[in-house]
């Protein structure tokens, strides 16, 4: 007969644990910079952080093309996701609204939506796993939700990205937001965030 | 200008009771269930079905039953409870040449293959009050006798031999299927927006529309090429399994209307077509939306647009009951301070104009 | 009635085939065959049952473009067998009682081994299936009956 293969678990309670998880995504969102710790569990395929696997499980449904980018586009993480959300999967990324991405193997920032100015809510929402929410810090983010200047560290990303991400700001209020994952916590970088890269 | 009032609470609470006492009418009468309703007033039910664009008889059974049988109420009250629900999924497209047919007939054709079943109709009834149903009797048993076929293909496709009538042909399977629950009206709609709008239209304003149409305001010629009552299976993508299955069956209505054509520049004289689909048993709103769904292709098919029913901004804004009532029923809230305002305004252009006429008078009296 | 997403692969032409007739059994059946399982089986949900929409598509004149008709509602849950094996099993209905859903999983998960599609089969499927083509039959009868030979008179002539 044919062999199922079970995926992975999602959340054992979707009302309340999406809940949880909407907020903490609200919070970072609202407060660039600043690293939030999901704290309800979610089940999640092996190799994603469960951050970000909580923000799958809570923002994605079948209303909303994902992406999965290389590292993630397995089977294990589509059989994962097509199941607890129902979300469609899309080979084309300029049509997605959510992407999971990692770090190592970004595509361009312009290969996403950015909305149009009559309708900026149509940007995706890039969800990235990096390495590490620490380290040195490399340059100062401004802007709503962010008293005076924050500084922050690269968190593995390449520095084509943050000026690709830097040249943004002309477009907005067209553009992506951001959210970088790394085990339980992330980081939100909305789209009204200006970044000013240090030495640049 | 909005402004918020406040209080009432108390009398908005005791409205609210005297509201059931009154729905519940004399107690010495037995109170009506839902399956009652669902059983025995199903025209009802799958009208409150249609509008409300929700396919579940018991809650629209119950809807019904909480607007004290006020069907646009209760519309409103099923359009109110979908919000509550998740999308599960979208399902493949209904099959309707799959249909178990209660009712199939064509105005066009006399002898279609499968020949015409006149179903469960009113069609033929002499309109004259039955007496009989006022006493409870026996549920009734109709005869059966014969068979039918299991596929009962579409008559307008079937007799076009000769290509006279248009052929629906069907949109690329990429292709993004408009959703007006996803995304608000906008212009142009395409057919798949108007058909939906449509499908979700007050029955009694597509009536009235597809009247017009008949009598003069957009010249149609319509003919029925078919009607068909019956059920349908519903199939969806499963996610969790990776193919199709069919959940169940539920009962449409399809009107095919062929229309007469005289031909543009680009195209020959041909038929052209309109198509209405409702949930349930509904008829006449199958029909009525064929006749619009038609006028509204005015401008795809080169025509002069001189009639309201082919103007589709104003036939599409408007055929919504649930936003309509809302809107014309808003002007009985309290609009005290908006009021008080114009009134105010009134006062101070009176004042000017017997200002003016002072000052016109006394300037004459002066120059004299 | 065939599935429109044409399957060649057998297995899946029949699991097609077990659910759609188990989503057309009523609460009582399901529960009544549920009873008469030697040994009762036990399953955790790896989806809680849940009650939602699903948008009903057609296509204009039945064949042309498509269109949303409107929304119907849909329950489902999906499970999996306590014990070797740990078959999932996934139930879709109409309508809004959770409780078939959950059935019509287990016994979708009951019959993904060769001798449990057997026992369900002979204790549920082919029973409803048999109880559904008499009702369709007797209803066809009935529609049979109003079928109509309208004569075309000659009009005027001399």
């Amino acid at each position: 007969m044919t062999t199922t293969i079970t995926p992975a678990t999602g959340f054992d309670d979707p009302v309340q644990q999406s809940q949880q998880a909407f907020r903490a995504l609200l919070d970072a969102m609202a407060r660039p910079g600043r690293v939030t710790t999901v704290e309800t569990e979610a089940g999640h395929p092996e190799g994603l952080s469960p951050a970000l696997a909580a923000a799958l499980l809570t923002l994605a449904d079948l209303d909303t093309p994902v992406w999965l980018g290389p590292g993630f586009d397995s089977e294990a993480v589509k059989t994962w996701l097509r199941f607890h959300s129902g979300a469609p999967l899309t080979a084309k990324a300029e049509l997605a609204v959510f992407a999971l991405l990692d770090a190592a193997q970004m595509p361009a920032l312009e290969s996403f939506s950015f909305g149009t100015d009559e309708s900026p809510e149509r940007g995706a929402t890039l969800l990235i796993q990096v390495p590490g929410l620490t380290g040195a810090n490399a340059m100062i983010w401004r802007g709503p939700g962010i008293k005076d200047g924050i500084a922050m560290p690269f968190c593995g990303l390449g520095q084509s990205v943050w000026r690709q991400r830097t040249a943004l700001s002309i477009e907005f209020p067209r553009g992506v937001d951001l959210y970088l994952g790394c085990g339980r916590d992330l980081v939100a970088l909305p789209r009204s965030t200006a970044i000013s890269i240090e030495g640049a | 200008m909005y402004v918020a009032v406040k209080g009432g609470e108390a009398a908005i609470g005791n409205a609210h009771q005297l509201l059931a006492e009154d729905r519940r009418g004399n107690p010495d009468v037995p109170e009506l269930s839902v399956a009652q309703i669902r059983e025995q007033l199903s025209g009802s039910v799958d009208r409150v079905m249609t509008e409300g664009s929700v396919y579940d008889p018991d809650l629209a059974a119950l809807a019904l039953k909480q607007s004290r049988g006020d069907q646009v109420e209760a519309i409103f009250l099923l359009r109110a409870y979908r919000t509550t629900l998740p999308r599960l999924a979208v399902s493949l497209p209904i099959d309707t040449g799959n249909m178990k047919v209660s009712r199939r007939i064509s105005s066009c054709f006399k002898d279609m293959p499968g020949g015409q079943l006149l179903g469960p109709t009113f069609d033929y009834a002499h309109r004259l009050i039955d007496f009989a149903l006022e006493a409870e009797g026996a549920a009734p048993q109709a005869e059966g006798k014969g068979a039918l076929a299991d596929h009962l293909p579409q008559v307008v496709d079937l007799l076009n031999a000769e290509g006279l009538i248009e052929r629906e042909q069907p949109d690329a399977d990429d292709a993004v299927v408009g959703d007006l629950t996803r995304e608000p009206l906008s212009f142009p709609a395409g057919r798949d927006i108007r058909l939906q709008t449509l499908a979700r239209a007050d029955e009694g304003y597509l009536l009235a529309l597809g009247y017009s149409t008949q009598r003069g305001y957009a010249r149609s010629h319509p003919f029925v090429g078919e009607i068909r009552t019956g059920e349908v299976a519903v199939e969806i993508e499963i996610p969790e399994l990776g193919f199709a299955v069919d959940i169940g069956d539920i009962t449409v209505t399809e009107c095919q209307m062929v229309n007469q054509f005289v031909g543009s520049k680009s195209e020959p004289p041909k038929f052209t077509r309109g198509y209405g689909l409702a949930f349930g048993y509904a008829e006449r709103k199958a029909m009525a939306m064929s006749l619009v769904d038609r006028a509204l292709r005015a401008e795809e098919l080169g025509e002069d647009i001189t009639a309201p029913a082919q103007d589709a901004e104003f036939v599409l804004y408007h055929a919504d009951n649930v936003e309509a009532s809302g809107f014309v029923q808003h002007l009985k809230l309290p609009h005290h301070v908006d009021f008080q305002a114009e009134l105010t305004l009134v006062r101070t252009m009176r004042a000017e104009i017997a200002a003016a006429e002072a000052r016109k008078a006394e300037l004459a009296e002066a120059a004299q | 009635m065939t599935a429109q997403a044409t399957q060649t692969d057998p297995e899946i032409g029949a699991r097609q085939r077990r659910l759609r007739l188990l989503a057309r059994a009523d609460r009582a059946t399901l529960e009544a065959a549920l009873a008469a399982l030697p040994a009762p089986p036990e399953w955790r949900r790896l989806k809680q049952p849940e009650t939602g929409l699903t948008m009903v598509r057609a296509r204009a004149g039945g064949v042309g473009q498509r269109f949303n008709l409107g929304e119907m509602t849909v329950s489902r849950c999906v499970v999996a067998l306590e014990g070797a094996g740990q078959s999932m099993g996934v139930g879709y209905v109409q309508g809004r009682d959770c409780r078939r859903a959950e059935l019509v999983a287990v016994f979708d998960a009951l019959s993904q081994d060769a001798a449990g599609a057997e026992r369900i089969e002979r204790l549920l499927i082919a029973p409803v299936e048999r109880k559904l083509a008499d009702e369709r039959r007797t209803r066809a009868a009935k529609v049979a009956a109003t079928r109509v030979d309208f004569f075309t008179l000659v009009r005027g002539g001399d």
